[in-house]
């Protein structure tokens, strides 16, 4: 029997200078791919490495006519951010997230900001979708209050980006999720272009997010197979609980 | 009525068709179905009820094409969106209700008491 396989397997050599690192791994609504495939693109970042596992199926991707990984991870010294062209089954998530976690850790990455959605069943009533935080250490809801990004206090959370807080806090690297208000089956550029303008915020970034807009639908038709199949692997496995209320509420 | 069977992948490079996105919630008395439409204007769409389900097809505002991508599916326009929504209730199509908005299509239609 084959041994399993997971590895980063890096393309540059880069010297890291306290990279912050961005995760927008494919959840609710694809915000945070789609925030973090944006990102990409406007601040021209190169690929530097790429996931290398067993544990997926066997899939590569051609964009103009180069072979590459589905799950790559782009950056410079500065800024680390990861991203996939393809859903991440359950089973992948636990070793995946931990070795991505400890991959940074031994970066020195000074943080990790997840991107994500989560559904409301309104969201087609709301203009303009608002951006939560879930901190992995209570001091950064002060931080985050300086920019207007309220901190969730009580409730459940869950999926990817759970599991990254959990293996953060695990290896005592700061982490902050920014969760938009997101539609759940379809993909999500309005929830994307919140939590871009939440990231330029706190990064001082300048990351245009009008294109994301302009070319809505364009990218609500390319991102449909992605959301289907994103829908196919998580849907009743995790979720459920969020919106539940935690019996040791205070 | 019936209604041809949808096919599976969203995109049907044979017929020029693209399978929306649907999103049905249901109640004690209704369903509500989302049908996600980009490319499509309000008057481009069609839904057509049987007893327990739903035709919507929808006619996009101009031919969408991907020069670049795969083996077939880069000889093909994308002209519409079809979908058949099969419901697990017979339903009321004379009270549906339906609105368009940001391009996506919201039904409602009470079921059959």
């Amino acid at each position: 029997m084959s041994e399993e396989v997971l590895e980063i397997v890096m393309k540059k050599d880069i010297k890291f200078d306290g990279p912050i690192a961005i995760e927008g791994f494919p959840d609710v609504g694809l915000a945070g791919t789609i925030a973090t495939m944006h990102l990409i693109e406007s601040l021209k970042l190169e690929e530097i490495a790429y996931i290398e596992t067993s544990f997926l199926p066997p899939v590569m991707v051609v964009h103009n006519g180069e072979l590459l990984h589905p799950v790559r991870i782009y950056g410079n010294e500065r800024l680390i951010v990861l991203t996939s062209e393809i859903a991440l089954p359950l089973t992948v998530l636990n070793p995946l997230v931990k070795k991505v976690v400890e991959w940074l850790k031994g970066l020195n990455v000074k943080m990790l900001i997840a991107l994500t959605g989560f559904p409301v069943e309104n969201r087609l009533e709301i203009e303009k979708p608002e951006v939560y935080a879930v901190v992995s250490k209570k001091e950064f809801s002060e931080m985050l209050s300086k920019y207007k990004i309220e901190v969730l206090q009580e409730g459940f959370i869950s999926g990817l980006y759970a599991l990254f807080l959990k293996e953060c806090l695990k290896a005592g690297l700061p982490a902050i999720a920014l969760v938009a208000q997101s539609f759940l089956k379809y993909p999500d550029p309005g929830a994307a272009a919140e939590l871009l303008n939440s990231l330029n915020s706190l990064l001082s970034l300048n990351v245009d997010v009008k294109p994301l807009i302009e070319n809505a639908e364009e990218i609500r038709l390319k991102a449909r197979d992605l959301l289907r199949q994103t829908e196919r692997v998580t849907s009743s496995a995790y979720r459920n609980v969020e919106g539940e209320l935690p019996l040791m509420y205070r | 009525m019936g209604f041809p069977e949808d096919f599976d992948s969203l995109w049907d490079d044979v017929e020029g068709c693209m399978e929306p996105l649907v999103e049905v919630r249901e109640t004690y008395d209704a369903f509500e179905i989302y049908v996600d439409l980009p490319y499509v204007r309000g008057e481009s769409i069609e839904v057509r009820f049987s007893e327990d389900a739903l035709l919507v097809i929808a006619k996009c505002s101009k031919a969408i094409k991907f020069n670049k991508w795969g083996f077939s599916q880069k000889r093909t326009e994308y002209k519409f969106f079809r979908k058949l929504i099969k419901l697990s209730h017979k339903i009321d199509p004379k009270k549906a209700t339906s609105s368009f908005k940001n391009g996506v299509l919201r039904i409602r239609v009470p079921k059959l008491q």
